[in-house]
């Protein structure tokens, strides 16, 4: 709000406000006169106490000085300015209706519908009083902003049929983008773009103003029509991940209150395992609030969800999260060779690398692997092992069918090579498993020091991905020996060669069978053939592939954020060309190009990518944008666009005619006043 | 106080005040008042009842031998103090509150036609000099017997007006009272007393007995006003706004100097000073002025 005045120099004006006071400062030299018989002793006052003069009956002297400024004022023209003018249309002949269907117009407003609702109906109200010769387009502002009818039209049925389609959306608001479009559909021919929306959400309207100037700019003006709620509450999720902590580790849930009161809404935590936490949060206005929900010991990893219930906006109630599968069991470690010393077994290697802080503590972090002989195979449960080791097995063929079926249900088996292993039963037993059929063991060196060293793997791989920010060299200084050679194979969508020497030969061979997979490593877990277990990438390699392939409805999958509105991205093989993104809602819309695999999710939740039948490749935790959740007001697109075009938007009120007013009722009560005084100094005469 | 409407009632306040100081002057004795000489001839005038107290050389035993009753002779003592009212009729006295009873001039009027009642019932010659004023026909009456109702037609008559000229007034009494005789001035004195205090210590170095009743309005004295107003004398002069409310802090350090300078000039006159309110009772003016030594 300002203050501005049409004449400045009138204010000079208000000298004439000395005419009140000197004529109070004197004014008793006329007023009354009186006889007085001792003047001798007047005359001997000391002559400053007699020519002090008071500034007699002060109310009086208030009202008449106040009246002379009211008039200076008057005259001065003063004139209120603020921005907030509701601009009617000017009748340009081209109006373009911008709806904001963003996720913060689901809220509901007093009436009992939503806030689009509203802003849908007086769009089609506005539709309906244009004349019939307006040219007329709507464009919507949800996620990316997008015209809903194709350009400017005088079939204003046709406008408001869209404008009754527009369904509400989860989407952040493109304003920006809105009025870009608007802008262009009036192609700088003047005209008006309407604009119904809750002008919430911190840095929306700021954002827009240079395409507001652009728009006035190129003749048009936005009428803003703003649709607000009374009383704007909200409470959002704005944030689950998965953290350290007693028992399994603990979940942090992160609300928001975007409300001016206080509030105390339930929350529940869903595990993927269908367990169920719940509790409470209680919220001052603007306050957010952490919450740690502790996992149990043991639980299944996967994708969680977060749900809270405050009645408001109930598509940024939810949230959700990746859990690792935790506590439980989920790798079987088959011991071909038990050796006679510890160091001698590849299972002292994988123990430690799949637990490195032991036993008591392999809960918080580690996997602790079921260890049997292969006699004890029989301890193979699909419904608790998700990871089989296999390691320099004689003969699988008594429970070859086992694992066979095993992998494809989903299971994962990673088979290594040493002495024990007979190249003909493997291949009779589990040609359905291996990648290629295995040879026969091959030297590469006369020490294992010697031996051939290893090329780098490609970390774009999910099991290598861990090296992507370190310790990929160390591959380099991996050497082996010995290998087990395979017969010639071609690499295929199912069959890939993850990891080679440097002279070419496999070293790590995955295939795809059914929903599994199976890693064939041509080398030995233990130190037998080559020195992998005693390198620095070892204990990363085999936590890798138990966080890949050991996770229930996971495998390999990787686990990806994303929010709603927003391109969610991954790099893909060509064979993901059938991937298939399913949110909550279905099916969601997506795009493969240049091996980039994309999709905008529409709603938070839980996203599986997939083909069919396969494991999933992906799950990507979305959650609502939380701006768009943020219901509150920072500024209104009356003031922004009143920053760009004042002119058109500042409300002015003229205050001169209400100087006057006030100018003549206190000159009139200054009249009275001394009217009465007057009369009061007569009567007292008469007595 | 200028005004005629009240003349009638001067003089019926008048008739008032003959019969109050008739009674009061009932039961003076000769000698009782201030004489400056010694009696040498005695005139009977009347019996009165003896009293005790009353000398017993006075009694008179031939009519109490016929009458059987105690009686004493009274006779006039040849005193001969000639007793001169002055009253201030300027127009300064004529302000104040119109009241007889209680204006200025009203109560000079009521004082000093008591007072030359008061004196010519005591056979002392009276005489009455009016200072300024107008409507009386003669502002001078010398001292005599008998004079007494040309004094009291003139003050029924006098209207507050002009100057007082106080120092001229007491330079021509000088020149004019007999020596050792009475001079009673009656006046607000509301002129510089540098002015009159030489001519009045003159005055009372001729061995005038001079008593001075100083009347003032005490509403004029406290500024007594609710409103800023412009005060002016009657007598002309420079005009005056005053605020009461701001010289009525600084008006009591004035009149207490005023006051100190009137007291210091009647004092070197040998004067008799009696300050008065002009709505003091009668009485107390009476008592005041003469003391009991009249």
């Amino acid at each position: 709000m300002s203050f501005a005045l049409a004449s400045p120099l009138a204010l000079g004006l208000a000298i004439l406000v000395a005419g009140p006071i000197l004529a109070h400062l004197i004014r008793r030299t006329p007023s009354r006169r009186h006889a007085f018989g001792a003047m001798l002793l007047l005359r001997r006052l000391p002559k400053r106490a007699r020519r002090r003069r008071r500034l007699s009956d002060k109310v009086l002297f208030a009202l008449r000085a106040l009246t002379v400024l009211a008039v200076v004022g008057a005259i001065a023209g003063p004139t209120l300015e603020w921005p907030g003018a509701v601009v009617e249309l000017g009748g340009s002949g081209a109006v373009v209706l911008v709806v904001d269907d963003s996720l913060s117009m689901a809220l509901q407003d007093d009436a009992g519908g939503t806030l689009l609702s509203r802003a849908r109906a007086e769009a089609v109200a506005l539709v309906r009083g244009l004349p019939e010769n307006t040219l007329v387009a709507a464009v919507r502002l949800g996620g990316t902003a997008a015209r809903i009818t194709p350009a400017l039209s005088l079939d204003h049925a046709l406008v408001i049929a869209a404008l009754q389609n527009i369904e509400q959306s989860s989407l952040g608001t493109d304003l920006v983008g809105g009025i870009r479009i608007g802008r262009q559909l009036l192609a700088g021919e003047g005209g008006e773009l309407v604009v119904f929306s809750d002008e919430a959400g911190e840095g929306i309207i700021e954002a827009a103003t240079s395409e507001i100037a652009l728009l006035t700019a190129q003749g048009g003006g936005l009428v803003p029509r703003p649709i607000h709620a009374k009383h704007p509450l909200n409470v959002a999720v704005i944030g689950a991940s998965y953290g350290s902590g007693p028992e399994g580790g603990s979940v942090e849930v992160s609300v928001h209150n975007y409300g001016d009161e206080p509030v105390e809404v339930p929350v529940g935590l869903s595990l993927p395992d269908g367990t169920e936490i719940s509790g409470f949060i209680a919220l001052a206005p603007n306050e957010t609030v952490e919450k740690l929900f502790t996992i149990p010991r043991v639980a299944m990893g996967g994708v969680g969800s977060v749900k809270i219930d405050d009645g408001h906006l109930p598509q940024d109630d939810v949230g959700s999260f990746h859990l690792p599968t935790v506590g439980a069991s989920r790798v079987l470690v088959i011991d071909g060779d038990p050796g006679l010393t510890p160091t001698a077994s590849e299972v002292y290697y994988l123990e430690r690398a799949l637990a490195p802080w032991g036993r008591s503590v392999s809960l918080d972090g580690g996997v602790l692997p079921d260890i049997t002989s292969p006699s004890g195979v029989e301890a193979l449960d699909p419904e608790v092992h998700r990871l089989v080791f296999m390691a320099n097995v004689a003969d699988p063929g008594p429970w070859a069918n086992r694992l066979i079926s095993f992998v494809n249900q989903g299971g994962n088996l990673v088979l290594s090579m040493g002495d024990n292993v007979s190249v003909e039963r493997t291949n009779a037993v589990l040609a359905k498993l291996l990648p290629a059929r295995l040879r026969r063991p091959r030297s590469l060196g006369g020490s294992e020091n010697d031996g051939e060293a290893a090329a780098l793997p490609d970390v774009s791989h999910p099991l290598f991905s861990p090296f992507a920010r370190g310790g990929l060299a160390g591959f380099s200084r991996l050497r082996f020996a010995r290998l087990m050679t395979l017969e010639p194979f071609q690499e295929s969508a199912d069959v890939d060669i993850l990891m080679k020497t440097q002279g070419g030969l496999p070293l790590l061979v995955e295939r795809k069978v059914g929903a599994g997979r199976v890693l064939l490593f041509t080398s030995t877990l233990d130190v037998d053939w080559g020195t992998l277990p005693l390198a620095a990438v070892y204990m990363p390699l085999i936590q890798s592939m138990a966080a890949q392939l050991g996770v229930v409805g996971g495998g390999g999958a990787r686990r990806l954020e994303g929010r709603v509105g927003e391109v969610v991205a991954l790099t893909i093989k060509a064979i993901s060309e059938t991937l298939v993104v399913t949110g909550p809602q279905g099916v969601v819309d997506s795009t493969v190009d240049g091996g980039i695999f994309r999709f905008v999710p529409t709603h938070a939740g839980v996203h599986h990518i997939a083909s069919e039948g396969l494991p999933v490749v992906a799950q990507v935790a979305v959650s609502i944008n939380p701006q768009e959740s943020d219901v509150r007001r920072y500024t209104s697109l009356a003031v922004t666009a009143a920053d760009v075009d004042p002119e058109r938007f500042m409300v002015r009120v003229a205050l001169d005619r209400y100087g006057f007013w006030l100018a003549l009722i206190l000159g009139l009560g200054a009249t009275v006043l001394s009217r009465q005084r007057g009369m009061i100094e007569e009567v007292a005469d008469v007595a | 106080m200028s005004g005629q409407p009240w003349d009638t009632a001067l003089l019926s306040r008048i008739a008032q005040v003959h019969l109050r100081a008739r009674r009061a002057v009932t039961g003076w004795t000769q000698g009782k008042h201030l004489s400056h000489r010694a009696t040498t001839n005695i005139e009977f005038v009347d019996y009165k009842e003896y009293a005790p107290g009353d000398p017993i050389s006075a009694v008179d035993w031939r009519v109490a031998g016929r009458t059987d009753r105690l009686v004493v002779r009274r006779h006039l003592a040849e005193t001969d103090v000639p007793v001169t009212l002055v009253v201030d009729a300027s127009a300064d006295v004529g302000t104040g509150t119109p009241d007889l009873d209680t204006s200025k001039l009203g109560a000079m009027i009521v004082m000093a036609a008591t007072l030359a009642m008061v004196i010519d019932r005591g056979g002392d010659p009276v005489g009455l000099e009016i200072l300024g004023g107008i409507g009386h026909s003669h502002p001078s009456f010398p001292p005599r017997r008998g004079g007494l109702p040309g004094i009291i037609k003139a003050l029924s008559t006098v209207r507050a007006e002009g100057k007082a000229n106080l120092g001229d007034a007491f330079r021509r009494l000088a020149g004019r009272v007999p020596r050792r005789s009475v001079v009673i001035v009656l006046s607000d004195l509301m002129e510089e007393p540098g002015a009159w205090g030489p001519a009045l210590a003159a005055l009372g170095g001729r061995g005038v007995d001079l008593r001075v009743l100083h009347i003032h309005d005490p509403q004029e004295w406290a500024l007594d006003f609710e409103q800023a107003m412009v005060l002016f004398s009657p007598e002309g002069g420079e005009a005056l706004s005053i605020d009461p409310a701001v010289v009525s802090e600084q008006l009591p350090e004035v009149l207490e100097g005023y006051l100190a300078e009137v007291s210091s000039a009647l004092a070197g006159a040998r004067a008799l000073y009696r300050p008065m309110a002009s709505t003091a009772a009668l009485d107390t003016m009476l008592n005041s002025v003469l003391g009991g030594r009249l």
